[in-house]
């Protein structure tokens, strides 16, 4: 609870003295929600370079990766972004899940434990972040746990959140039950791969800086 | 005469030494079976909130992680605050390879909302919730070695033991 105070009252003086436009956009959500694929389209579509590399294996990211000034612009209005790509959270990890995908006990036992590490990080960036983009997977059931705690801490610290359904060019896609599992947030379906609705994730991204 | 008494006695030996060994293995397998059976048995542990209630974060994780290590599941009365439940999840992957077998844990819990409430019992239900803690909920907590998985929509939560 003390915390919860001490990064409100954080927010508020950061809020006074922060350079204006610069603006911390965290992703989170569960291990491959495309995280990094939106946040390599975004850098790419800005700055026409990748921010990390995504692979069909769990917990590619198991680093919190940032690029700097990325500036993106609307109707004129142009805005500062430093974007935070953070690993995915979960609430297990087991060595064995990585070597289904062909790697060897000792890499599978060490990528396990960086990606445990990488979940801790992402856990104490929550307090760091200006705005942030949940991402969910629309192919999947959206009632996981990790969501949920995910997007309570977010409103506990009265962090400005934008949920993204991805995936929505796969036909098992059900932006429906994104939107049903959590009727409080703004929710908007893309595919970060393909780039479809893109314009309209923008369009709200810049909605969402409003609020921060 | 005397060769076949000594052959006797080592048969007999023989056949001594088979009985102990046979002894100690079925010992061993006794044991074995026990620990087997422990392993195979399905502990759950009914936590009442107020087992919890007063407790600060730090205790409640600490409380829950000692179940969960003895490899139980827990159905707790109520729910986790949103910043104990990130606490749990650090600890759990604290853990994961440092505990042998531990590969973190499985968490749903099930909300007593209703849409259709009025906007007075919302308030209470608000108040109360700031006061006591949400205890019209319940949590499902189990190892990740033990529940395989835990589906949650609405309005269930459904548990997937591993098979061992």
């Amino acid at each position: 609870m003390i915390k919860i105070i001490r990064n409100f009252a954080k927010r508020i003086f950061s809020g006074v003295f922060k350079k204006k436009g610069e603006i911390k956009l965290g992703f989170y959500g569960s291990p491959n929600a495309g995280k990094t694929s939106l946040a390599n389209r975004i850098s790419q579509d800005w700055l026409g370079e990748d921010l990390g590399t995504v692979s069909k294996m769990p917990h590619e990211t198991r680093e919190i990766q940032i690029k700097e000034k990325v500036v993106l612009e609307r109707d004129g209005k142009k805005i500062e972004f430093k974007l935070i790509d953070t690993p995915g959270v979960a609430t297990r990890i087991d060595f064995e899940d990585f070597m289904k995908f062909g790697l060897k006990k000792k890499a599978a036992q060490d990528r396990a434990k960086e990606a445990t590490q990488g979940i801790i990080e992402s856990i104490k960036w929550l307090d760091d972040m200006d705005a942030v983009i949940v991402m969910i997977d629309s192919t999947v059931n959206p009632y996981s746990q990790v969501n949920i705690t995910i997007l309570g801490n977010l409103a506990a610290r009265d962090i400005p959140v934008l949920v993204v359904a991805n995936k929505i060019d796969l036909k098992k896609s059900n932006i429906k039950k994104v939107r049903g599992a959590f009727p409080e947030y703004e929710v908007v379906g893309i595919s970060a791969k393909g780039g479809d609705n893109i314009e309209e994730f923008y369009e709200e991204l810049f909605k969402l800086v409003k609020k921060v | 005469m005397a060769k076949k008494v000594i052959k006797k006695k080592v048969v007999k030996k023989g056949v001594k030494k088979l009985a102990v060994r046979n002894n100690t293995s079925s010992k061993m397998r006794t044991k074995a079976r026990s620990s087997l059976s422990k392993k195979n048995d399905l502990t759950i542990h009914f936590m009442p909130y107020s087992e919890i209630a007063n407790e600060d974060a730090v205790a409640r994780v600490k409380k829950i992680m000692g179940i969960v290590l003895k490899n139980k599941i827990i159905i707790l009365q109520g729910k986790l605050r949103v910043e104990e439940e990130a606490k749990l999840i650090e600890n759990s992957m604290m853990l994961i390879g440092n505990v042998a077998g531990f590969a973190g844990i499985e968490i749903a819990s099930l909300s007593g909302e209703n849409e259709n409430r009025s906007l007075f019992d919302s308030v209470r239900r608000n108040i109360a919730k700031i006061l006591v803690g949400e205890q019209d909920a319940i949590t499902v907590i189990g190892p990740a070695s033990v529940v395989k998985e835990i589906t949650k929509d609405p309005k269930k939560v459904e548990l997937l033991l591993a098979r061992k």
